[in-house]
C-alpha cells in the first residue's frame, strides 16, 4: 500500500474537516480525491504530508509511519500543491532545478531529469522565461515540472488544473497519465469531475469531510438508480406524447422545456429508440438528438442532495 | 546541496528589485540628503568673522596701543578667511548709517574710553565685546603697573601681559576632523543593518509552510528545517553585508564622512550590524502570528523607531537617551551599531567599540535561538 490512513479526523475549531476519513492508495494507480470545494480533499493531503496535526488517526507511507522528520519518505514523494509555489526571480529552468536539487544531488543525472521534466510538461520554449512572463496554464505546469521533477514514486496533486485553459488542461492531464505509466502512483484532487474520469482508475467521492463513496467510476455509477439521459430538440410537443412519455416506466424523470425534452431513464433501460419512435409516429420535426450516460455530477447529486460545484 | 540552496537563494535575493531598492538604494539616496542637509553641519565651530567700523576720530588716533591691536586683528598680512575682523574705518555718522543697514556687526568708538555700539545682541557682537573687554583688562593692568612700580615693568612683562596662552587644546587622538554630522550617518548606517530584517522575513516566510506555498513546498522536501534555516541565513546575511558595505563606501567615498582609520574595525561593525539585522527580521517573522503585511509593519516601525532614538532625526537624542534612560540606550541595536561607528571614530582605545559588538552579536544569537525555537515546530494547525 502506497497510502495507507485510517480513521482520521482533523477539527477547526468547531468545524469537522476531515470525520474519522478512510483512505488505501494502491501502487499504480491514480486514485481520484473528488469532492466539491471546502470537503476535506486539501486537508486531507495536508495531513498526509505531515503539514498538518490531526486530532486522531494514523497516516502511512511506503508503509511507515508518515512524520515531519520522515526524510527517506518525504524523497519518494513529489508534491504539486494548489498554490503555484515558484520564486519570481528564478526562470523556468532555475526553479525546476532548485527545486529538484532539494531531491537529487548529482548534477549529471539532474540535468538529465530537469529536461525531462521540461519535455513532460511542453515548456521547452519558455525555460528562459521568468514566471511573471507566463500565462496562467504556463504557470501550473511550471508548478508540476517543480513537484515531480526528481520523479518520486508517489505523485501528490492538490487541485492541479485550477484556472487553467483547456489546452494547458489536456496538456497537464496527459502529463499525468504518463507519469503513471511511468511508474508512479498518483493521488490527485479535483472539484471537475471531468478530470477525475478522464484519468484516475479509483475515485473517493468526499462531502464535507466523510467519504461518500469509493470505487472505479463505473462502479460508482452504478450505485445510483439513474441511467442513459437523452436530450431532443423539438417544437411544440403535443400533450398526448407529453402524456405517453410521463407514463412510461422506464422513464425516472422528465422535463419539457423551450423546446427541448430532456428525459432521464432508470438504471438499465435503454430508451432511445422507443422515444424516437414515438416522435416518429407523430411526424415530429426534430433537431438535434444526443444521449449521455451518468456522470459523476449525477453521483455526487444522488448521494448528497447537490450539484458538485455547489 | 548546500551550495546548491546557497547558489539559488543568492540568486533569487540579487533579482528581488524591490528589496534592494529598500535595502541599498534608499539608505544611498538618503545619504546623499543628509549630506546635502548637514553640509554645514560641522563647520558651526569653524573661525567666525566679524564686520567691524572704527570710528576714526582724535581720541582713536591718540590711543596707539589700540591701533596697534585693531591693526594686528585686521592685518593685510592675514589672509581674509583668518583675521578675526573685517575693518571699516569711518566717521560716527556713517558707522551708524552702516550698523542700521546691517553692513556690520558693530562699531567702536573711542570717547576717549573705547565704547561698543551694536544693533542686536549675536554670536559676532559677542566676539567683538570679548575682544575690547580683554584689551581693556590687559591695558589696565599694564597702566596700573606703571603707575605703582614702574621699576619691575620691562619689556619681557610687557610682552608676558600681551600673550594669551591656551592651555587645553581641542584634539582627535584617531586624528578624525571632528564633526557631529557623523552621527546622523552612522545612524543611517545602522537603519540600513536593520533593513537586513527585509531579507531576514523572506528567509523565514519562505520557509513555513503556514506563510507562503514556497513554505509548503520546502516542508515536504527532505531537508531538515535548521539545516535550510541557516543556508537562507548566510545567503541572506552575504547579499546583505555587501549592501551595508557599498553603503560605507559611498559615505566615505563620495560623500567624504569619516569613519577613522581601523577600517578592518569598520568591516567588522558592518558585519555585525548585518548579522543582528537579518536575525532580527527573522526573528520578527517568526515571532509575529499576524499576515506579511503585519510583519513588515513591525519590522518598519520598530526599525525607525530605533533608528530614531539612535540620532538618525536629531543627533542629539542620542546623547539624551544615553543620560536619560541608559538601559534604553543599550537594549537598541541601532543605537548599539551607531556607536561602534562612533567609538571608533572619536576614541583611541577599542573597549567601548568592542562592548558595542558584543552587545551587537549577542543580540544576534538571541534573536537566532528565539527563531529557532519558533520554527522547529513542524506541524500546523492550519495552512
Amino acid at each position: 500500500m502506497v497510502i495507507r490512513v485510517r480513521d482520521l479526523v482533523k477539527r477547526y475549531g468547531n468545524l469537522t474537516a476531515l470525520d474519522h476519513l478512510d483512505l488505501d492508495v494502491q501502487a499504480g494507480e491514480i486514485f481520484g480525491l473528488l469532492g466539491p470545494n471546502g470537503s476535506g480533499k486539501t486537508t486531507a493531503i495536508h495531513c498526509i504530508l505531515s503539514l498538518l496535526t490531526f486530532e486522531q488517526g494514523t497516516i502511512d507511507v511506503f508503509d511507515c509511519e508518515m512524520t515531519p522528520d520522515a526524510y527517506e519518505l518525504k524523497q519518494n514523494i513529489g508534491v504539486v500543491m494548489q498554490n503555484v509555489a515558484v520564486f519570481d526571480e528564478l526562470t523556468v529552468y532555475d526553479n525546476i532545478d532548485y527545486f529538484c536539487g532539494l531531491y537529487i544531488s548529482d548534477k549529471a543525472k539532474r540535468k538529465q531529469l530537469v529536461q525531462e521534466a521540461i519535455d513532460l510538461v511542453a515548456l521547452n520554449d519558455f525555460v528562459k522565461f521568468y514566471p511573471k512572463k507566463l500565462s496562467g496554464g504556463l504557470l501550473r505546469r511550471l508548478n508540476i515540472a517543480c513537484g515531480i521533477a526528481h520523479q518520486p514514486r508517489l505523485i501528490i496533486m492538490d487541485e492541479p488544473t485550477v484556472a487553467v485553459d483547456p489546452q494547458s488542461r489536456n496538456n497537464i492531464l496527459e502529463g499525468i497519465k504518463k507519469l503513471n505509466q511511468a511508474g508512479a502512483t498518483i493521488l490527485y484532487t479535483s472539484h471537475y469531475m471531468e478530470e477525475v474520469e478522464q484519468i484516475c482508475s479509483r475515485i473517493m467521492i468526499l462531502d464535507k469531510g466523510r467519504v461518500i463513496r469509493t470505487g472505479t467510476k463505473e462502479e460508482l455509477k452504478a450505485t445510483i438508480s439513474l441511467g442513459e439521459k437523452i436530450t431532443i430538440e423539438v417544437e411544440n410537443l403535443p400533450s398526448h406524447i407529453l402524456e405517453n412519455i410521463k407514463t412510461n416506466p422506464h422513464i425516472a424523470t422528465f422535463d419539457y422545456d423551450d423546446h427541448v425534452l430532456v428525459a432521464r431513464f432508470i438504471r438499465g433501460e435503454n430508451g432511445l429508440v422507443d422515444l424516437l419512435e414515438l416522435m416518429n409516429s407523430s411526424h415530429l420535426q426534430l433537431g438535434r438528438v444526443y444521449s449521455e450516460l451518468p456522470t459523476l455530477n449525477d453521483v455526487f447529486l444522488e448521494l448528497t442532495g447537490k450539484e458538485l460545484r455547489d | 546541496m548546500i551550495a546548491h540552496i546557497l547558489k539559488y537563494r543568492l540568486k533569487c535575493f540579487l533579482r528581488d528589485r524591490q528589496m534592494v531598492f529598500w535595502t541599498l538604494l534608499f539608505p544611498l539616496l538618503l545619504a546623499t540628503l543628509f549630506n546635502f542637509a548637514f553640509a554645514n553641519l560641522g563647520q558651526i565651530d569653524q573661525y567666525v568673522q566679524a564686520k567691524i567700523a572704527v570710528v576714526d576720530n582724535l581720541a582713536y588716533q591718540q590711543n596707539l596701543p589700540f591701533q596697534s591691536v585693531i591693526e594686528f586683528v585686521s592685518g593685510t598680512s592675514e589672509p581674509l578667511t583668518t583675521k578675526l575682523f573685517d575693518v571699516t574705518f569711518t566717521d560716527a555718522k556713517s558707522a551708524q548709517t552702516l550698523l542700521l543697514n546691517k553692513s556690520i556687526d558693530g562699531y567702536i568708538e573711542l570717547n576717549p574710553k573705547i565704547q561698543l555700539v551694536v544693533y542686536e545682541s549675536g554670536f559676532k557682537q559677542t566676539i567683538i565685546k570679548g575682544f575690547l573687554d580683554d584689551f581693556v583688562q590687559t591695558e589696565t593692568v599694564l597702566t596700573e603697573l606703571i603707575q605703582n612700580n614702574p621699576q619691575s615693568v620691562d619689556e619681557d612683562m610687557i610682552e608676558l601681559a600681551q600673550v594669551r596662552r591656551d592651555y587645553l587644546a581641542d584634539s582627535s587622538s584617531n586624528q578624525a576632523n571632528t564633526n557631529p554630522a557623523v552621527i546622523y550617518f552612522y545612524s543611517l548606517i545602522a537603519m540600513t543593518a536593520l533593513y537586513g530584517g527585509f531579507w531576514g522575513l523572506r528567509v523565514v516566510t519562505e520557509l513555513q509552510a503556514d506563510l507562503s506555498p514556497q513554505g509548503a513546498r520546502a516542508s515536504i522536501a527532505p531537508v531538515h528545517k535548521l539545516k535550510r534555516l541557516i543556508i537562507e541565513i548566510v545567503a541572506a546575511l552575504v547579499v546583505h553585508f555587501a549592501i551595508v558595505l557599498v553603503v560605507i563606501l559611498y559615505m566615505f567615498g563620495v560623500l567624504h564622512i569619516s569613519f577613522g582609520s581601523q577600517w578592518i574595525y569598520v568591516i567588522l561593525a558592518a558585519f555585525a550590524g548585518s548579522l543582528m539585522g537579518v536575525s532580527f527580521g527573522a526573528c520578527i517573522a517568526a515571532l509575529v502570528k499576524k499576515g506579511e503585511g503585519m510583519k513588515i509593519g513591525v519590522l518598519i516601525s520598530s526599525t525607525m523607531i530605533m533608528s530614531f532614538l539612535s540620532g538618525m532625526m536629531y543627533h542629539g537624542i542620542k546623547y539624551t537617551v544615553t543620560q536619560a534612560i541608559p538601559a534604553l540606550a543599550w537594549l537598541n541595536p541601532a543605537n548599539v551599531l551607531t556607536d561602534a561607528f562612533y567609538a571608533l571614530y572619536y576614541y583611541d582605545t577599542y573597549q567601548r567599540y568592542f562592548i558595542n559588538l558584543s552587545i551587537l552579536f549577542a543580540f544576534s544569537l538571541i534573536f537566532c535561538l528565539l527563531t529557532y525555537v519558533v520554527l522547529r515546530r513542524q506541524k500546523y494547525a492550519s495552512i
